[in-house]
C-alpha cells in the first residue's frame, strides 16, 4: 500500500497529486506509567526510552499515516496520567475524534482505571468518538495481571477497538493507530469542500472537525 | 506508510486550542475558562489572527513576573536561600544560584591557591641547588625561609605539649613555624620533586610505607601538618586531573563507538527498506558492506566490554559491580540495536520487486493516459492529440530513467554534451561515495543524477 506513496521521485504525466488530507484529534488517557508517552514516541519517532519521564501537563505531537490515497494526520495529545492532573483531561478530550485508553497488563488497578476513563469518555466526549483500548507492556506478559480474554470481552461489550501493545518491542503500536485511522469517517468527496485539501497546503490549521460530521 | 517525523514534541501545561504553555495547571484551567469556554467555530477562524498578538502580551507579562521574582529571590540571597517544599515542584519560574555559589567559592579557592602557590615556590627554591652536607642544608633552608624565634614558643602548636630537653623544637621548612618532632611530617625529595614537576618519575614507595617517617635530613623535607595538607590537596587534584582509571577510558571508548555506529545502523535499515521498495538508489552490495562494518564494530564493542571483566576488583565490591554493568550495558546495546538487523535480501527477490514496480508505474501511466484520452473524447477535444502523444513519451521517459545505460549507448556521439559530462562526473562521485560508505551522499547524488538524466532526455526529445 505504501509503495507508490513517495510522490517526490515519480513524475505523474498530468502533474496532479492525488492525496487528500484528513486531520484528526486523538487523545491518550490512562494511569501514570502505563506507557502512554512511550506508545506515542514509538509511533511518532520510532524510539523507546527505558527511562521515559512522567509527563507534566500534556504533550502534543503529530504524525501522518497514509491509507490508500488519503493522508490521515493525527494531532496527538498525550495527557499526564498522574491523578493530580485529572482535572485537565476534559480539555484535551473535548472535541477529540479518537482516544486511546491505555493500561498496563501487569497492573489490574490500571485496567480498572482504564474502564473509568472509558465511562467518562462515553459520557462526556463527542458522541461518535472512536475509542481504542490498549493493554500495553505486552512484552512483559510473564508478569501479566490482566487477562487478555477479560479485556477483549470488555472491549467488545463496549464497542472499543482492542489490542495488546508494546511500546518497547513496537508490537501493535502502528497497528492500533492504523486501526483507528481506518475506523474514522473520511467522507471522501461528500463532506464540505474545505475538509479535503491537497497535500502541501497545510497552512490553515483547523483544530477539529475535519472529515467528521 | 508513515511519514518521517522530525517535528518537535511540545510538553507542558498546553492549551489544547491555542497551544500556549500556561506554566501551571491552575493557570491553564483559568486561561481555558477565560479564553475558550464560549468557543464557537466562527470565533475559531479569527483566533489565529489574535493568537500571535495575545501570545506576545502573555510573554511580556511572564517576563515581568519572572524578573520580579528574580529580584526578590536575589534579596533573599543575601541572607538565606529559602526553598518551600510544598508538594511536588511545578515547572515554571526558576533561579540559577550558580553565580552566587561561585561568588562564595572563588575567594576561598583563591586563598588556598595563593597560599599553596607560595609553598610551591619555596619548595622549588629549597630543592634547587640543594647542598648535600646536612649543615649546609640547614643554612640553605634558613636563607630561603625565615624561621620563627624559638624563645617565643613555649608549647607545640599542634599537640600543645611543652618543649623540654627531650621534646625539642623543630621548624617547618616551608613556613618556618615551630613544632615538636612527633608533629613533624617529612616529604622525600622525590615526592617533593614530583609536586613541583608532575612529570617527574621516581620509584613510588608502596602505600603502606608513606606513614613511615624517614628522618634523614638529606633526603627529606620537614614540614608542619598545615603545609603538608595544602601540598597533598593540590597533588590529589593534579593526579585526579591527569590520571584517569582504565575503566573510564574503556567506557569512553565504548560510548564513542556506540555513538558512531548508530547512524550506520539507521542507514542500514534505510538501505534495506529502500531495496524492498524497489528503489535503485542503493545496491545489495552497499547493504552487505555496511552490515560488515556494523558487525566489526559489534565485535570490537564486545571485546572492549569483556576487558572490563578482566580488571581487578574485590568480590562483591562496587567496583566489580561497575565492571559487570559495563559489560551488561554493551551486551544489551548489541542485542537491542545490532543483533536484530534485518537480513540482507536475496538478489532475485529485489529484482522482482524492482520489475514489479516499473510495471506498476507503467500500468498507472497507461491508465492515466487512457482516462485523459477518454476525457478528451468526451469533451470533443480529440482533435488535439498532442496530450496523448506527450503522455506516451512520458512512459518511455520512465523506462529510460531506469535503464539509463542502455539509452546512453545510442548517444555516444554526444560525448561533448555538457549534460553528459556532468552526468559522468556525478556517476564518478557516486562511485567514490560508495567506496567510502558515505551512503547519505549517495542518495542525494542519485537524485541529482536522475534529474540530469531526465533533463537530457527532455533535450533529446525536443531535437
Ligand atoms: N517493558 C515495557 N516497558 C514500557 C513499555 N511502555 C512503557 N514502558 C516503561 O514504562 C515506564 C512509564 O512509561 P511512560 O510512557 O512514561 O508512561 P506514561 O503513561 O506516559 O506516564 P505519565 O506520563 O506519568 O502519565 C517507562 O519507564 C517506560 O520505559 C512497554 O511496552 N514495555
Ligand atoms: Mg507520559
Ligand atoms: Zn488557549
Ligand atoms: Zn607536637
Ligand atoms: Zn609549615
Amino acid at each position: 500500500m505504501a509503495n507508490n506513496q513517495r510522490g517526490g521521485g515519480i513524475q505523474r504525466p498530468n502533474g496532479a497529486t492525488q492525496n487528500k488530507i484528513c486531520q484528526f484529534k486523538l487523545v491518550l488517557l490512562g494511569e501514570s506509567a502505563v506507557g502512554k508517552s512511550s506508545l506515542v514516541l514509538r509511533f511518532v519517532k520510532g524510539q523507546f526510552h527505558e527511562y521515559q519521564e512522567s509527563t507534566i501537563g500534556a504533550a502534543f505531537l503529530t504524525q501522518t499515516v497514509h491509507i490508500e490515497e488519503t493522508a490521515v494526520k493525527f494531532e496527538i495529545w498525550d495527557t499526564a496520567g498522574q491523578e493530580r492532573y485529572h482535572s485537565l483531561a476534559p480539555m484535551y478530550y473535548r472535541g477529540a475524534q479518537a482516544a486511546i485508553v491505555v493500561y498496563d497488563i501487569q497492573n489490574q488497578d490500571s485496567f480498572v482505571r482504564a474502564q473509568t476513563w472509558v465511562k467518562e469518555l462515553q459520557r462526556q466526549a463527542s458522541p461518535n468518538i472512536v475509542i481504542a483500548l490498549a493493554g500495553n507492556k505486552a512484552d512483559l506478559a510473564a508478569s501479566r495481571a490482566v487477562d487478555y480474554e477479560e479485556a477483549k470481552q470488555y472491549a467488545d461489550e463496549n464497542g472499543l477497538l482492542f489490542m495488546e501493545t508494546s511500546a518497547k518491542t513496537a508490537v501493535n503500536v502502528n497497528e492500533i493507530f492504523l486501526a483507528i485511522a481506518k475506523k474514522l469517517p473520511k467522507n471522501e468527496g461528500t463532506g464540505p469542500q474545505q475538509n479535503i485539501r491537497p497535500s502541501g497546503n497545510e497552512t490553515n490549521r483547523t483544530s477539529g472537525n475535519c472529515c467528521s460530521k | 506508510m508513515f511519514s518521517d517525523n522530525d517535528s518537535e514534541i511540545i510538553e507542558g501545561f498546553l492549551c489544547p486550542i491555542c497551544r500556549s504553555d500556561e506554566k501551571t495547571a491552575e493557570d491553564l484551567l483559568r486561561h481555558f475558562e477565560d479564553e475558550h469556554s464560549e468557543e464557537k467555530d466562527l470565533i475559531s477562524t479569527f483566533r489565529d489572527v489574535f493568537k500571535s498578538a495575545k501570545k506576545k502580551i502573555l510573554n511580556n507579562l511572564d517576563e515581568r513576573e519572572i524578573s520580579k521574582a528574580i529580584e526578590s529571590s536575589l534579596s533573599i540571597n543575601k541572607s538565606i536561600i529559602r526553598v518551600d517544599f510544598k508538594g511536588p515542584q511545578e515547572i515554571g519560574i526558576f533561579k540559577d544560584h550558580f553565580e552566587y555559589f561561585k561568588a562564595i567559592r572563588n575567594p576561598r579557592l583563591e586563598r588556598y591557591a595563593t597560599e599553596t602557590n607560595k609553598l610551591i615556590i619555596r619548595l622549588n627554591k629549597l630543592l634547587t641547588n640543594r647542598p648535600t652536607d646536612p649543615q649546609q642544608i640547614k643554612q640553605h633552608e634558613q636563607n630561603l625561609v625565615p624561621w620563627i624565634d624559638g624563645k617565643l614558643v613555649k608549647l607545640c602548636p599542634s599537640c600543645a605539649k611543652s618543649f623540654f630537653f627531650t621534646r625539642r623544637q623543630h621548624h617547618c621548612r616551608l613556613c618556618g613555624a615551630i613544632m615538636c618532632n612527633e608533629c613533624s611530617h617529612f616529604l622525600s625529595i622525590d615526592e617533593s620533586m614530583s609536586i613541583i614537576n608532575p612529570s617527574h618519575e621516581y620509584p613510588k614507595p608502596d602505600s603502606s610505607q608513606t606513614d613511615v617517617i624517614i628522618k634523614e635530613p638529606e633526603d627529606t623535607i620537614r614540614m608542619c601538618e598545615h603545609c603538608l595538607h595544602l601540598l597533598e590537596t593540590r597533588k590529589e587534584m593534579q593526579d585526579g586531573r591527569l590520571a584517569r582509571p582504565f575503566i573510564t577510558k574503556l567506557y569512553e571508548r565504548i560510548e564513542t563507538l556506540k555513538k558512531e555506529v548508530m547512524p550506520d545502523i539507521a542507514m542500514y535499515e534505510k538501505i534495506i527498506k529502500s531495496l524492498y521498495k524497489g528503489d535503485s538508489v542503493y545496491t545489495i552490495a552497499d547493504a552487505s558492506a555496511l552490515r560488515g562494518k556494523i558487525g566489526s564494530i559489534a565485535e570490537l564493542l564486545d571485546d572492549l566490554s569483556k576487558k572490563a571483566l578482566t580488571l581487578k576488583a574485590q568480590q562483591g565490591s562496587r567496583e566489580e559491580a561497575l565492571h559487570k554493568s559495563l559489560r551488561m550495558g554493551v551486551i544489551k546495546f548489541i542485542k537491542e540495536y545490532m543483533l536484530e538487523l534485518p537480513q540482507i535480501p536475496v538478489e532475485d527477490e529485489i529484482k522482482k520487486i524492482q520489475q514489479k514496480r516499473v510495471m506498476e508505474l507503467n500500468q498507472k501511466i497507461e491508465r492515466d493516459r487512457r482516462l485523459a484520452q477518454e476525457a478528451f473524447e468526451k469533451y470533443d477535444l480529440c482533435g488535439d492529440i498532442s496530450y496523448a502523444a506527450t503522455s506516451s513519451k512520458t512512459g518511455s521517459a520512465l523506462r529510460t530513467v531506469d535503464n539509463w545505460s542502455g539509452y546512453q549507448e545510442q548517444n555516444q556521439t554526444n560525448a561533448n554534451d555538457p549534460l553528459i559530462i556532468q552526468i559522468n562526473i556525478v556517476k564518478g562521485y557516486i562511485k567514490q561515495a560508495r567506496e567510502a560508505m558515505r551512503f547519505e551522499e549517495i542518495e542525494s547524488l542519485e537524485a541529482n543524477l536522475k534529474e540530469l538524466q531526465h533533463e537530457y532526455w527532455l533535450k533529446t526529445q525536443n531535437n
